[in-house]
């Protein structure tokens, strides 16, 4: 009879100890495999790669990164988006809005976040906001909306300006179209008249503004988007060369470049928060219930020297608003 | 009943320790608990203080810049415009501000994101900011939100004088999601912001947000809005449900100059892992201490009730004559003690035994002697006295017969006066001998010298012969002689005088102390035996003389015996003989209405009975 108690005691023992050992042993080991999609792998991929490390996402041990990059060739992007598809991968990190499309396009299932699509209610992206309703959400750059903003910035820097140019690339369709509308309503507000200039290549550079030339344009306002960004300085040389006034609605790179000011968003802050919105997802929230974010922070970065070369004066409304001034 | 005892022990033993060890357990249990929870809110406590103070911190920080900025429109014109762009500039949160004059007409809208305009004139006289900063209050709006997605609140304040303007700010309120998606609580828990309408402002889960959630009527949030804490206070921790359902430990700290409220919140499944744990362990200790118990309280009992049950046998071995038997109790208690006194008083008890057991021994051995020595001198006396009858006989005969020769005359005449005097002298001489023969029967008796003659004899013959012997005696008495005795009676077997004999001392005892009525003699056979009944009409007896009536020597009283004759051993002799014949005698009798005696015998009697 005492042995038999025993045995019960020690089984009881056995049991208790081993449970929560048991429990403790189904740990999550799983690596998640993060695609990504893009034209080149640039400084904000250290932002995002950062701020995820923080919120305690480590590539190389809980996710690795499948790169799919196409450099200058934005019509290899829909082939890329359907290789990430294929591969399975668990998630779809885009990072513009042609990425974004075409990775939409490429798959309904795996979550797809992005980071620079200007409006992702217009190109059907996402249903609302608040509430984006698909396998898509992220952090919008909300360009078009401080368009108005970026031409009376630049109507503030050349206040004498009557005739203004604006250059888009045709290709964002209706981004472009978008912008182009913004464009026609500020002018109007402003009492300037606008030159809409296009161009997709290179190529069309030099043929774009020489038409600006040719209308006597006294200022302009860039829309940058992918293919722009490739070629920043030869655009800025352009624009320096025919005595342009420019604001780019774009990375901070381009004022550096030599362009006069640059209104947008605050990319790395974009990026920080496309890793939050990474990290719900992969801690299981469904993107169509994730709202798309809206940037809380601007840039608004003044070139003094280029001011200096077009024979600007800079009024002080301006530079107590630039964010950065590069003398 | 057996093991009764141990089973009371083991129950008693283990109830006891079993109660104190759960009663323990179960108050650590509690302590932990309450203390777990105190500790637990404390610091949700204070994350939610601490919260709380940054959103203040960020609020009160914006309302201090404006308040800078807004005595510059005191005048009712516009200040420069430079001044709000620094606003803007300063605080990233501020996404627009605007002047409005005192008649409620806009002046100047400085934006991050649209175009700026001056003197726009658009009519704000009726917004509830501008009337409520015109009361010279600061003015925050209620959570509303751009593009259906971004938080945002209007902070509000007029100019010192009463022709300032108001200065209206559109604030960001991301920064607040911040604050709160930063807030960990352990693993699962985190922190909202409900705003004084009991709306949800900011949530780990924006989406919760941005469906404009009414958490009002959450119980924790409607507490919390009744009776706000103050930062100081003491906070009393509540265990409540969240929007899904899950129990959570609540807190919450007040943000004081919207009338927001932050709430932290931790599931109580993680809060308490600890608790669980320290719980479990407790479970487990008591358990192991409950088995431990048990085992040891099995064994104590069975210590304490083995030499119980030691005595018990011991005891019950004793009590039944096993006086070698000693208790073996080895307790070193009082157990032991009783033992000890159980073995001496075995002891003890066996010395005595013994002791009385000679003695029994002796006096059994003492008393057979005696009583053989008895029955040699009672035979002896017996022998005298057949002897001495015997030997008092004959000269008793001479004399009679010499009496009676000279009373027929053969040794001549006698005259009459000796004649009388001379069959007196035989008569008596005749009652002598007839006391003498019945003192030699009994003695030959009583000497086992009589011995039956047993042979064949017809009862109805016998009785016959009795009733002629005795007629004449009931004649003279003038009584009636009876009998009933059946034609058809069988021959029996036995000593055909001697019973003869108990008839007539029967009969003749009947007649004698009967004066008038009738004696009657009835004879039945049952049971292979002859049952004889001999009843009388006289005096009776009373129950004291019936007791010893068959003894020797006994009469029922001295003056009626003198009166009627006899010697006594008449019915002693009959007693005797009857039951040689292995049968047996009685009377019945009541006083004053006659007596019966009965008497049984064998039919068939093969052998004498041994007299004792």
């Amino acid at each position: 009879m005492r042995h038999k108690t025993f045995l019960l005691f020690a089984i009881l023992v056995i049991g208790f100890l081993s449970g929560p050992l048991a429990a403790n042993a189904e740990k999550e080991g799983k690596v998640y495999r993060i695609g990504w999609l893009g034209p080149t792998y640039r400084v904000f991929d250290k932002v995002l790669l950062e701020e995820l490390r923080k919120l305690g996402w480590v590539k190389g041990e809980n996710f690795v990164i499948e790169y799919q990059s196409w450099g200058c060739k934005p019509d290899q992007i829909p082939k890329l988006a359907a290789e990430l598809a294929r591969h399975k991968v668990d998630f779809i990190f885009a990072v513009h809005t042609t990425d974004t499309f075409a990775a939409k396009n490429a798959t309904s299932k795996i979550p797809i976040v992005f980071t620079m699509v200007g409006d992702p209610v217009g190109y059907g992206f996402v249903s609302s906001l608040a509430r984006p309703g698909g396998n898509v959400t992220g952090v919008s750059s909300n360009l078009i909306e401080i368009t108005g903003k970026a031409f009376q910035l630049l109507k503030e820097a050349v206040p004498g300006a009557s005739r203004i140019a604006c250059l888009h690339n045709p290709a964002r369709g209706q981004l472009a179209h978008q912008f182009l509308e913004k464009m026609q309503a500020a002018a109007q507000t402003l009492g300037v008249k606008l030159q809409s200039v296009q161009a997709q290549d290179p190529k069309d550079f030099d043929a774009a503004f020489k038409a600006m030339a040719e209308e006597q344009a006294q200022g302009l306002v860039v829309l940058s988007s992918p293919p722009y960004n490739s070629y920043v300085t030869q655009i800025v040389d352009l624009a320096l060369k025919n005595n342009l006034p420019m604001i780019v609605l774009g990375p901070t790179y381009w004022p550096r470049a030599g362009a006069l000011m640059s209104y947008a968003p605050e990319y790395p802050h974009q990026y920080r928060s496309a890793a939050h919105l990474i990290d719900k997802i992969l801690r299981g929230a469904k993107p169509a219930d994730l709202p798309v974010e809206l940037p809380t922070l601007y840039e608004f970065v003044i070139n003094l020297k280029t001011a200096e070369a077009l024979g600007l004066e800079i009024p002080e409304s301006l530079l107590v608003r630039a964010s950065e001034v590069i003398e | 009943m057996k093991g009764k005892l141990f089973r009371k022990y083991a129950v008693l033993f283990v109830t006891l320790v079993t109660g104190a060890l759960l009663a323990n357990g179960l108050i650590e249990i509690y302590f932990s608990y309450q203390e777990n929870k105190t500790a637990l809110a404390r610091i949700q406590r204070e994350k939610a203080l601490a919260a709380a103070l940054k959103i203040e911190q960020f609020v009160s920080k914006i309302e201090l810049q404006i308040s800078w900025i807004a005595p510059r429109g005191a005048s009712g014109v516009s200040p420069e415009k430079v001044e709000y762009v620094r606003l803007l500039r300063k605080d990233p949160a501020i996404t627009e501000v605007r002047f409005i004059d005192s008649a409620g007409r806009e002046q100047l809208l400085v934006s991050r994101l649209g175009m700026d305009r001056e003197k726009s004139g658009a009519d704000f006289s009726q917004n509830p900011a501008f009337l409520e900063a015109k009361r010279g209050k600061t003015y925050f709006s209620p959570v509303y939100f751009r593009k259906g997605s971004e938080p945002y609140m209007t902070i509000a304040m007029a100019g010192p004088r009463k022709r300032s303007g108001v200065t209206v700010a559109d604030v960001n309120l991301k920064f607040v999601w911040e604050v709160v998606n930063q807030i960990r609580v352990g693993k699962a828990g985190g922190a909202y912001v409900v705003g004084s309408e009991g709306n949800l402002i900011a949530h780990t889960n924006i989406s919760l947000v941005l469906k404009k959630t009414d958490l009002s009527s959450l119980p924790q949030v409607a507490a919390a809005r009744e009776s706000p804490l103050n930062p100081g206070q003491e906070e009393k921790v509540s265990v409540a449900r969240d929007l899904q359902g899950r129990q959570v430990l609540t807190t919450y700290a007040p943000i004081s100059p919207m009338g927001w409220f932050i709430f932290l919140e931790q599931p109580l499944a993680e809060a308490f892992v600890t608790l669980y744990a320290s719980i479990f362990r407790t479970a487990l200790f008591v358990l192991a201490g409950i088995v431990l118990s048990i085992l040891a309280s099995l064994i104590l009992a069975r210590r304490m009730v083995t030499p119980i049950r030691a005595l018990r046998d011991g005891a019950a071995r004793i009590g039944a004559g096993d006086f070698g038997h000693r208790m073996n109790v080895h307790t070193g208690d009082e157990l032991e003690s009783l033992g000890e006194e159980f073995n001496q008083m075995t002891t003890r008890l066996q010395e005595s035994y013994a002791h009385l057991e000679e003695k029994v021994k002796a006096r059994t051995h003492d008393l057979n002697e005696a009583f053989q020595q008895l029955e040699i001198a009672n035979k002896h006396k017996s022998e005298f006295l057949a002897n001495m009858s015997h030997e008092l006989r004959t000269p008793l005969n001479a004399i009679l017969g010499y009496t009676e020769l000279i009373v027929d005359k053969i040794y001549g005449d006698v005259p009459d006066k000796i004649q009388e005097v001379l069959e007196r002298v035989g008569e008596n001489g005749r009652h002598l001998l007839s006391l003498i023969n019945d003192v030699l029967d009994l003695s030959k008796i009583e000497a086992g010298r009589l011995t039956l003659s047993l042979n064949d004899y017809s009862m109805q013959d016998l009785v016959q012969t009795v009733i002629t012997s005795v007629e004449s005696l009931g004649a003279e008495k003038n009584l009636a002689l009876r009998t009933e005795v059946p034609s058809d009676l069988v021959t029996g077997k036995g000593d055909e005088q001697r019973i003869a004999q108990v008839f007539l001392n029967l009969v003749g005892n009947a007649i004698k102390f009967t004066d008038e009525g009738e004696v009657s003699i009835e004879v039945a056979t049952s049971n292979s035996s002859f049952l004889v009944s001999v009843s009388d009409t006289g005096p009776g007896l009373s129950e004291d003389d019936q007791q010893g009536i068959f003894e020797e020597f006994h009469q029922v009283d001295g003056s009626s015996t003198r009166e009627k004759g006899g010697t006594g051993l008449g019915l002693s002799i009959a007693k005797r003989i009857v039951e040689m014949h292995g049968g047996s005698i009685w009377v019945e009798s009541t006083p004053g209405k006659g007596s019966t005696f009965w008497f049984t015998l064998p039919i068939r009697v093969e052998q004498q009975e041994e007299q004792k």
